[in-house]
């Protein structure tokens, strides 16, 4: 198992996919949120500024983490989403697949390494996002001795993890559909569905949904997402990751 | 004595075309067995079956004795194969895709470095060590596919097409290896479409026709070319009679 994690490992930390996405999720967005709230605090009108009062409530830390919490909820999940897809659905793409047969170390192994993998750059990736935004936010003058900044940096890192956890059963569509396609278009359908989810009020209950409404709820007045909303989105998440080396440990060539 | 490697009245469809029909094979320790036959003639769905990536409609593949599906990890350990695509990636370097398939196969760490030097220097490989594989060439892709599959030493060794994409050198390499792999006492099943060139190296050549065994062809016989259209000719000349 330990060697198959050390292969996964120099796989993605050697491919240019899990650069970008990390950049993309761990500084490109939480850059985004420090220009919409300076945006939104610029009295500007027109449509785009309408959105931006929408989105940035409160001033601050308060508006900065609630913002940049947002915009985490569907950046994580579209980059970590993307890099699993990647993970699984190249082995199939690039034919590799076929090489992880007839090994000592079984394909639902390999599969978990991958996961393993996908893990660690998730937590590396969200603790970076937690590390820009603090810096960014000083950058602009906030106080970093601001009572409630470790408390929403925190709150902020566990939003990024859930919301990678419940993006990672993306891989199983990447791998029962042997490649990118059905895992990036599995990808796009959660994004549309949780979206509709939200509109007609059961959002909370979508394990794809709940971690962005979360982070809505810390700017709103009333709670959006309960902690036991938060708890179904994980285990639906790991009951995602467990079918998929499940999968794996079962699937033939075609 | 067991046979490392064999397949036992093996047959497997797709869909409503038969594949590899009823098929009987045993290799044994020291030989190379080269199949050969026209595309379509069901060469890789043999080698599919005898490596576990897919399970027969009936009979069974075994490795040294156990059925595929019950094989241990130390059996596979024992195993390497070039069959649709290489175990190697290409992000990586030689070097590493050679690191990892060492890993993958359980090669110990005391002896990982050892094996990765070994397997580079066995294909030629030395020149290109530090660069990825995607900016390799076809042919030392090919060659770097074959390292990885022996990069363990195994004792079962099932590769499709080993020349394919190889210079005259490659090609040369590729032949002295596999008899130094089979005087150490690998059992090897091998295809290809050139029938010269595995009659240098192979002990046996069976010739496999829509899914059954049409014939044999003897390595060190002449027009070897000409026979094995003899054979498929024939087998196809049973098969409309049978038809009719």
């Amino acid at each position: 198992m330990r060697d198959a994690v050390v292969v996964e490992g120099a796989k993605l930390r050697h491919a240019p996919v899990g650069w970008a996405a990390a950049v993309l999720a761990a500084v490109v967005m939480p850059l985004l949120g420090v220009a919409f709230v300076g945006l939104a605090g610029t009295g500007a009108q027109g449509p785009l500024a309408a959105k931006l009062d929408g989105m940035v409530v409160g001033s601050g830390w308060d508006a900065l983490l609630g913002t940049v919490g947002q915009l985490v909820a569907v950046g994580q999940f579209l980059a970590v989403g993307f890099v699993a897809v990647w993970v699984f659905g190249r082995e199939f793409q690039d034919g590799t697949v076929a090489a992880l047969f007839a090994l000592p170390v079984s394909r639902g192994r390999i599969a978990t390494a991958k996961f393993v993998v996908l893990g660690a750059w998730a937590l590396v990736v969200s603790s970076a996002v937690v590390v820009v935004v603090a810096a960014a936010g000083i950058a602009t003058g906030l106080d970093p001795a601001d009572a409630g900044l470790a408390a929403g940096l925190t709150k902020l890192w566990f939003l990024a993890v859930v919301t990678s956890s419940v993006a990672l059963p993306v891989a199983l569509a990447a791998s029962v559909g042997r490649g990118y396609l059905a895992g990036m278009a599995t990808l796009i359908a959660i994004v549309a569905v949780s979206q509709v989810a939200v509109l007609f009020g059961i959002g909370g209950w979508v394990p794809f949904a709940a971690p962005g409404l979360w982070a809505v709820g810390w700017q709103s007045p009333e709670t959006l997402v309960s902690p036991l909303q938060l708890v179904v989105a994980v285990v639906a998440a790991m009951v995602g990751v467990g079918a998929t080396a499940a999968w794996w440990n079962r699937f033939q060539l075609r | 004595m067991v046979p490392p490697l064999e397949a036992l009245r093996v047959r497997r469809r797709w869909g409503r075309h038969v594949a590899v029909d009823d098929l009987d094979l045993a290799v044994a320790a020291g030989e190379v067995v080269a199949v050969v036959g026209l595309n379509g003639a069901g060469k890789t769905t043999l080698m599919r079956l005898l490596l576990g990536m897919v399970a027969p409609d009936a009979g069974q593949t075994r490795i040294r004795g156990v059925d595929v599906r019950d094989a241990s990890a130390t059996a596979w350990a024992d195993v390497g194969h070039m069959v649709d695509a290489a175990c190697a990636w290409p992000q990586l370097t030689v070097r590493q895709n050679l690191e990892a398939a060492a890993r993958l196969h359980g090669v110990p760490p005391a002896l990982r470095a050892g094996a990765v030097d070994d397997a580079i220097e066995r294909l030629v490989l030395g020149e290109w060590a530090d660069r990825p594989m995607a900016r390799l060439s076809s042919g030392n892709r090919q060659r770097l596919g074959l390292a990885c599959a022996l990069v363990h030493r195994p004792g079962v060794i099932v590769l499709d097409e080993p020349s394919r994409a190889l210079d005259p050198a490659g090609v040369v390499a590729v032949r002295r290896l596999l008899r130094a792999e089979a005087g150490r006492g690998a059992a090897i099943l091998v295809s290809s479409h050139h029938l010269d060139e595995i009659a240098r190296v192979a002990d046996r050549i069976l010739v496999l026709h829509r899914g059954r065994w049409v014939g044999r062809l003897d390595p060190a016989g002449e027009d070897l070319e000409r026979r094995f259209f003899d054979l498929v000719r024939v087998a196809d000349g049973v098969e409309r009679a049978v038809d009719a």
